[in-house]
This record gives C-alpha cells, structure tokens and sequence, in this order.
C-alpha cells in the first residue's frame, strides 16, 4: 500500500537527477564561503508536473485501511511564464569540505514564481474515491525569492565521529509567497461555490540549523514504551513572517482586508526536538 | 477597568461537559492501532505578534490605523510531550472514546496522555499602552485519560442533504476530567488568577469537556466557524483570588457552571470589509439556546455559603435566537492633551467594537444558601429582554 507514495518519490527523484545540469563558469569566492575550490554543479530546475496523490496509511484495530490523501499535487517552477519563456530555478551544487564537516551545498537562485498547489486533502476509510470528505485544498503560488538567494548545507556529521545528518537553512532574505486554504463546495464541477481564506506572506531572515538523526533503544521515562525513530534536535531556528492583506468568502464583494499580522523575531530554544516513530 | 472586565471575560471562555468514565479496556483502543508518535520538547519565543488594522490614506472614511500587540509570547513544555496521530474511521456514539456518533466520517486523530504545555505573554498593547500580562500555565491532562482531539473532513452542513460532501474541517474535543489549568492577569504587580478543572463532584469520579462539531469552513461571507454542541457540562473556577503574592492575596470565592447545554445550529462568521483598500473585521453570529446552573460560592467553611440560579440564554422575548453583529476595528489613539496638556478630553481609539445584539437572559430557581442551611426558599425569577441597537460601541484601550 505504500508502493504507490515510494513511486513518487523515485519519479520525483529521477526527474532532479535529470535535470539539465551543466558545469558553468567559476563561481566567485565570495558566495562560496566555506566551499573550498570551485568546481561543482550548476542545476537549472525548470519543472513543471502534477502528482496524482500521496498518501500515508494507517490500520485501525477493525482493521480497516485508513489514508490520509493528497490529491492533483502540482509544481510548476515559473507559474507565469510557459515553454520556452520559462525562468528556472538556478542551483550551484558543491561538495563543502571545511576541515570539520563535510557535504553538499546547495545555492538556490533566481526563484521567480514557483507554485505549489494541492488541490485537496482527503481522508478515506478503504478504498480511495473521487467522493471521498475533504479537508479542502491549499496552495502556496508566486514563491518569490526578490533578487535574493538561499542556502541549504546538508552535513555529514562523521568528521567528529557523531552519527546523523547537519542541515542548515537559509532562506532569502525576503522570501514572499501568496498562500491560500480553499474551502470546495459541494458542486464538483464548477468553482463558484469554492471559497478561500487567504494572505499575502512574506518570510524575512528565516535561518535555521538542525541536525537529523535516526536513534533508538531508550526507553520512554516512565513507561516500557520504546523510544526510537527519527530524531530532529534543534541547533537554531529564527525569523520573522508578515501576513498581509488576509480576505475570506467571496473576494468580488468583500474585497477589503481583514488586517495584517507580524510575528516578529520567533525563535526555537537550542533544546528544543522533535522524535517522530511508529506507534 | 475596561482591561479587568476583558480579562475577567477571558476566564469564562471554556465549557464541560460530564462523561462516563472509560474503563480500561476501552482506553486500549488509543494506542492499539499504527499511526505516528509525537515526541517533543520545545521552548518558542517572539517578540512580538501584532495585528494591524491598516488604515486607506486615500479614503476618509476608512477608520482604523492602531495595533494590537502580544509582546514577549512565550510557549514552552515543562516536560515531554508525546502526541499519537492516526488516520480512524468514525464510530457510533456506544463504541466512539469521544461518546459521539461519527459513523461514515473519516479523519485524523490526535491523542495524548499528558500536553505539559505553558503559554504567556508578557504585555498586551493596544497602539502601544499596556494592558497587562496574560497567561495559561500548567495545563495538565491529569496523566490518566488522553485528550483526544478528532480531526473529521467536511465542515457544516451548507448544502443540508446530511452528508460530508462539502470541505472543510469538523472539530472534536474531549479533555479528560481529571485535566486543568491556571489563567492569570498580571498588572502592576497585581494579579488576578483562578484554576479552571471540569470535576464534576467533589471527589472528581466525572465530569470531563467535550466540545461537539466545532466547524471552520470558508462561505461567500467570510470564515465561518461553527460554535460546539455541549451537553451537561461543567465548568468550574477555583482558587479565584486577587493579590500581589503567592501568600498575599484575597479569595474572590469559587465559581461553578454545571449542566451547561449548548444546542446545535450555533456560528461565528468573520468577513472582510466590501470596499478594497479598507480594513476591518466584520462579525455575525447566533448562539443556539444555552443553559446552565449557576453557583457562587465560599468554600471557607465546611458548608457553601452560595448564590445559585439556573440560567437560559435565548433569543429575544423567546422568538429565534440569540444574535449579534457588527464590525471591529483598532483605531489609532487621539489624544487631546497631547495637543493640550491641560485638556480634560478624554482620548479616544482602541480596539472599537460596534455592535447590535437582540437576546434574552432568564435565571430562575434563584436562592441564597448561608452556611448551614440545607434548604434555602427560592427567592425569585428574572427574565431580561434586551436589544442593543445599532449604533452601539465597545472602545478598550490600555492605559
């Protein structure tokens, strides 16, 4: 049952690794910081597909097979622009090796309009249908990085003989996106009963340092349940996020603001983790 | 005063409702079954949340331009949290952990023996005056029985043919009896406090909250949020005190709402305003018939020296329902002796809420028991009819 969700992520994966990748000329010292040499990748991801659905399975105790469905997912690195106007998505790959730790670095640039969208979050109980109650879709379109760049490091953690993996993150500096929850209404063939909830976004300075690992053989405190999975301990995690021009209902009449929210400076204690495993 | 009353409202926010209390075999069903295991500890700050109500330069009509701030928001575990997450079927009421028919509904379970989770802010500002701090710490689950929030597909009924085939989210909750958790007010460095549980008897052998069919959903006039179905519910407030200590306080005596019952049909909707540029929040909303007994009591004795009285909320002059409408805004403040030092106007602006509201308050059965008295006379009834008019206002303000 999960042969389908393992597909995916092979075709996703197979699509990346054959993505039009050339070697391009010498990147300038002062963005490749802690990469020693010059050498590396340069991805361009144009990318532009649908996945049918992914979904997570479960089993009751009546023993019923119960999914958690996302359906009609579809990417399109450049929402504005089709065929041979398309902006890619530009990525210098590099192998980082600064004494300590080692592993990929990846520059990303040049995010113009990237759209994410789920056209709907199912749940089922058996089989899968088209009928099946819904959540309601959501969608994350004109992901815009504004002339900025971000870097994502992913570390080996061997150099000091600690097991586990060191991501960190950083997004650009303004990174705005237009993000919207739609509420489908019951007529399927028509969106004029679909209704959304709303909000300009815009993520400012948003960095974070993570490490990942898969741990096990402790035992939960308290009680013989046994503690083990993947493991995400928090190093740092930062930023701010502005919510403009939030709406809900019908936009053609009600076509002012609910208001606009800021959290300003949120940040993860240095303790802080999340273990994630099998009941 | 104005920031007493909003937090003293903040106080009454919640209610229960009694449950038979699960036997073992029943609990088994929780965490026999696969899904995912949540285990975390986690300290969040902010400096700041802050809503805006920005306001149009180019309309003159457009009010607003002020801020709401929450400053120095903390949320944080005491301890380790563990949350399961399982994708289940619904149940018939009889065989449901929650007591509630879900047959034919399918959704996300989220569970949990203990969420030792504290949240504070450290200042609540209106355009930049304090209002005071707020806080809910020490919310326990009690360890025993979990809490068990149910995620269902498909919102409210819009359409009406009794069948999920519209989205949106139905909202289940069921906190164990044995759960509590302390609310507090803080202002120059004195606080207000109580510790709300939903014990339903002294010794605690029931009681619980279950908060039934809360949905969200998006219409054509805004978010939509339909209010819980209750059903003999408590709620109670203990220690209910005022001081500048731990040691150094006054009771303010105990408060317990029993029997609450909430109908079905209840909502909220909260839209934007219809002309772009502007902002505002626009708000409709209906309570279905509610009732509950009322008793305020002193628990210094052995005996409750008490007021007690049974109450129904309904609609005007017993026709329809409970209502209310209108619009809210945070205006930015004038303030005239800025202008003036010696000026006596008062300033204006604020979280302003204008409103209209039609619906009745009945309070029967109304007695006062002294200590002692095992059987004290009913001294009366009351039945208030009120309509607030268009045109009406609420301004808070910090100071």
């Amino acid at each position: 049952m999960r042969t389908l969700l393992k597909l995916v992520i092979i075709k996703s994966l197979l699509v990346l690794v054959c993505m039009k990748a050339v070697a391009l000329e010498s990147i300038a010292e002062n963005t490749l910081r802690d990469v020693t040499g010059q050498d590396g990748i340069r991805a361009e991801l144009n990318y532009k597909a649908t996945i049918g659905r992914a979904y997570f399975e479960t089993t009751d105790n009546d023993l019923n097979d119960n999914s958690f469905n996302l359906n009609n997912i579809s990417i399109d690195t450049d929402g504005s622009h089709h065929g041979i106007d398309d902006r890619p998505i530009k990525m210098d790959v590099d192998v980082i090796n600064n004494g300590f730790v080692s592993g990929l670095g990846i520059h990303i640039t040049e995010v113009n309009d990237l759209d994410i969208v789920v056209e709907s979050v199912t749940v089922a109980s058996g089989a899968v249908s088209e009928t099946d109650a819904s959540y309601g879709g959501f969608s994350l379109t004109n992901i815009n990085d504004n002339g900025g760049f971000a870097d994502v490091n992913i570390l080996a953690k061997g150099a000091d003989g600690a097991e586990g993996l060191r991501i960190n993150v950083n997004l650009a500096e303004k990174l705005s996106l237009n993000w919207a929850y739609t509420d489908n209404g019951p007529d399927s063939s028509v969106s004029t009963d679909d209704y959304s909830l709303s909000a300009n976004v815009i993520l400012s300075n948003v960095t974070g340092e993570n490490n990942i690992d898969v741990v096990g053989g402790e035992v939960d405190e308290g009680s013989l349940n046994p503690v083990g999975g993947l493991r995400l301990n928090i190093v740092s995690l930062s930023g701010d996020i502005t919510l403009d021009k939030i709406q809900a209902g019908d936009t053609s009449t009600l076509q002012g603001s609910m208001g606009r929210i800021e959290i300003n400076n949120y940040q993860l204690s240095p303790e802080s983790y999340l273990t994630v495993q099998g009941i | 005063m104005a920031a007493k009353f909003f937090c003293v409202l903040l106080m009454f926010p919640l209610a229960s409702q009694a449950l038979q209390s699960l036997d073992d075999s029943s609990m088994s069903n929780v965490v026999a079954q696969e899904g995912i295991r949540l285990i975390t500890e986690y300290e969040a700050t902010i400096d700041s949340v802050q809503y805006f109500d920005d306001k149009d330069p180019s309309n003159t009509n457009d009010t607003g331009g002020g801020s709401l701030s929450f400053v120095d928001v903390n949320v944080a575990t005491r301890a380790q949290q563990v949350v399961d997450i399982a994708v289940i079927a619904g149940k018939t009421a009889a065989t449901s952990l929650t007591k509630i028919d879900r047959t034919g509904r399918t959704g996300v379970r989220l569970s949990s023996q203990e969420i030792p989770v504290d949240f504070t802010v450290g200042d609540l500002k209106i355009n930049g005056d304090s209002l005071g701090q707020v806080g809910l710490t020490g919310y326990t689950t009690g360890g025993v029985t979990p809490i068990i929030i149910d995620l269902w597909a498909g919102g409210f009924d819009e359409n009406q043919n009794g069948q999920a085939d519209e989205s949106g989210l139905t909202l289940d909750v069921r906190f164990p009896k044995e759960s509590s958790f302390n609310l507090y007010y803080e202002e120059d460095g004195t606080r207000l406090s109580g510790n709300v549980n939903y014990c339903a008897d002294i010794a605690c052998s029931t009681g619980g909250l279950v908060l039934e069919g809360i949905t969200f959903d998006v219409i054509a006039e805004g978010l939509r949020l339909g209010l819980p179905t209750i059903k003999d519910g408590t709620y109670n407030i203990k220690n209910f005190r005022i001081g500048i200590s731990d040691t150094k306080y006054s009771d303010i005596n105990e408060l317990s709402l029993s029997n609450i019952n909430m109908g079905s049909g209840g909502y909220l909707v909260l839209g934007a305003p219809t002309n772009a540029g502007e902002t505002e929040i626009t708000f409709d909303m209906e309570l279905a018939d509610t009732s509950f007994d009322f008793i305020f009591y002193d628990t210094s004795d052995s005996a409750r020296d008490s007021i007690a009285a049974h109450v129904q909320i309904g609609g005007l002059n017993s026709t329809g329902v409970a209502n209310a409408n209108g619009k809210i805004n945070v205006l930015e403040t004038v303030d005239p002796t800025i202008v003036d030092p010696s000026s006596t106007v008062p300033k204006t602006g604020g979280l302003h809420i204008d409103f209209e509201a039609a619906f009745q308050v009945v309070a029967t059965d109304i007695t006062m028991q002294p200590n002692g008295v095992t059987d004290a006379p009913v001294l009366g009834s009351f039945e208030l009819n009120l309509q607030i008019l268009n045109g009406s206002y609420l301004e808070v303000m910090g100071h």
